[in-house]
């Protein structure tokens, strides 16, 4: 092997044999630079320095501290068969001992994100859960003066009724009426006065005694009257219930008094333009009675014609 | 206490067995709790490893390299290996903290305070030996330093920390071959830097 470079370039005087033993440490014929270069890196293997060994002193404390802490279980000087050089910190680190590793990027955002949304999950769910109860309960109250059989229909199917030619005549049934929905005047709320209220109290009492009174279910008929003398004073089958909680307790509704506890339009009880339900009452009352002949079958379907009537003409 | 076989001031011909054939019973000792046998290990590894650092990043080696020494001995009693594995182990410990560190200051760059002069350096009895000793390393970490910190990293990982091309390779997640040719190109490159420095043959002391 040369020890220099011949002038045209040529071939280099060591292969990579000779750099791979010369890193290494081995002793191995060079040229004159790369003997520079050998000595540079038996500089780099010298012997060490006191201050390399300075810390000797921390280091052991620091070993002592971290094995007396156990924080990293017992030992095993025979070792394992598990993975030898996989590192697992504890998760806990030990008082005084180095900052520990840096979190992932952007990391401190995801908790607050979390902790924004839950409080709007869980009132959003129990929003739903509370509109899909009023739901299932005027479904369940509507029945009475529902069509048998229509129970889980939307308020596109119309009743099959036999004056479906004049469906939107008084928007009881069926689609929603073209015509604006009249809203009630100052005058009308007023004019049924106490005596309207105490009569409206009366049916209300009976109404839902009735409801309430599991074992007197034989005079439905009769009871069928009140539904109606009620269902057109709340403005509806389905508004019903809360009709007569806000006659009865006015402070569960709003200050505007019992017609406003719905968001729609708000009724008087003696307006009478809305839930008339089509059809004859004796017609009504034999849909009540299969309605409430076969319970269940309303539950939780909250939709019927009555209902649905009522709500598309706001 | 074991003694520890340092290498001497010249050339060591295997540096991948600096404590030998009772680094067996010397770690098993360690990792049983024994800081003398924990002491024989740090003695032997820390220089290799002050060194490596200083290259990479000269600012705050002594930190990284504590740093790696706690980790180290967080895991010290679930390491199972022989003595290549064990500063394999050590070295790539080293080279995480490294990268940490370097992704902290990164985030959070710090201003440096003023420099101290040399006539306000604190001065101890034996700072000339000091010094002497330590003039041949740090000329060698200053020349080391001035190459591409690739290039700069495989030699140290070869020469300082005694690793063989293949363990480097699995280190800095790059083939064998690529991790010659970039040995390679540090050497010839650091023979470049040699000449123009005019360094004259007494073992890189007059750079």
């Amino acid at each position: 092997m040369s020890d220099s470079l011949p002038a045209d370039g040529g071939p280099d005087p060591y292969d990579g044999r000779d750099l791979q033993r010369l890193l290494s440490g081995e002793n191995v014929p060079l040229s004159e630079g790369m003997q520079r270069v050998a000595r540079t890196l038996d500089a780099l293997r010298a012997a060490p320095t006191r201050a390399e060994l300075a810390d000797e002193a921390s280091a052991r404390a620091t070993f002592r501290e971290i094995m007396l802490a156990g924080g990293t279980g017992p030992a095993r000087p025979g070792g394992g068969a598990d993975g030898a050089r996989t590192l697992i910190l504890p998760t806990q680190a030990p008082v005084g001992g180095p900052r520990a590793v840096t979190r992932p990027r952007h990391a401190h955002r995801r908790p607050r994100r979390r902790g924004r949304w839950q409080p709007k999950a869980l009132a959003g769910a129990a929003a739903a859960a509370v509109i899909v109860g009023g739901i299932a309960l005027a479904g369940t109250f509507s029945g009475v003066g529902g069509h048998p059989g229509q129970a889980g229909r939307s308020a596109g199917a119309t009743s099959p009724a036999p004056e479906s030619g004049r469906s939107n005549s008084n928007g009881l049934e069926g689609t929603a009426s073209k015509e604006p929905t009249p809203r009630p005047t100052a005058s009308q709320s007023t004019a049924g006065g106490s005596g309207a209220e105490s009569e409206a109290k009366a049916l209300c009492s009976q109404y839902l005694g009735f409801i309430m009174d599991h074992e007197s279910r034989s005079d439905w008929a009769a009871e069928g009257d009140t539904y109606h003398q009620l269902s057109k004073l709340a403005g509806g089958s389905w508004r019903i219930v809360g009709y007569c909680v806000g006659l009865e307790q006015p402070w569960a509704m709003t200050s505007k008094g019992p017609g406003s506890y719905s968001s729609g339009p708000r009724f008087s009880p003696g307006d009478s333009q809305f839930g008339a339900p089509q059809g004859s009452q004796g017609e009504n009352r034999l849909k009540d009675q299969q309605v409430w002949n076969g319970p269940g079958e309303n539950a939780g379907s909250g939709a019927n014609g009555n209902s649905f009537g009522g709500r598309d003409q706001q | 206490m074991i003694p520890i076989r340092l290498r001497a001031t010249g050339l060591c011909v295997d540096t991948q067995h600096v404590v030998g054939d009772d680094f067996a019973r010397v770690l098993a000792d360690a990792q049983g709790g024994n800081d003398d046998q924990f002491a024989v290990l740090w003695r032997d590894a820390n220089p290799a490893l002050l060194r490596y650092l200083r290259v990479l990043a000269p600012e705050n080696a002594e930190d990284i390299a504590a740093e790696t020494w706690v980790h180290v001995v967080r895991g010290l009693p679930r390491f199972i290996g022989n003595e290549a594995a064990w500063r394999a182990w050590l070295f790539t410990t080293a080279r995480r903290r490294l990268i940490d560190q370097a992704r902290l200051r990164k985030r959070h760059p710090a201003e440096p305070l003023e420099e101290i002069s040399a006539a306000e350096m604190p001065r101890t009895q034996d700072a000339a030996q000091i010094a002497l000793d330590n003039l041949a390393t740090e000329s060698a970490i200053a020349l080391l330093s001035q190459l591409p910190a690739p290039q700069a990293e495989v030699i140290l990982l070869r020469v300082v920390a005694g690793l063989d091309t293949d363990a480097v390779a699995a280190l800095l997640d790059k083939t064998p071959g690529n991790v010659r040719v970039m040995a390679h190109r540090g050497l010839k490159k650091l023979e470049d830097l040699l000449g123009r420095a005019g360094v004259t043959s007494r073992a890189g002391v007059t750079l």
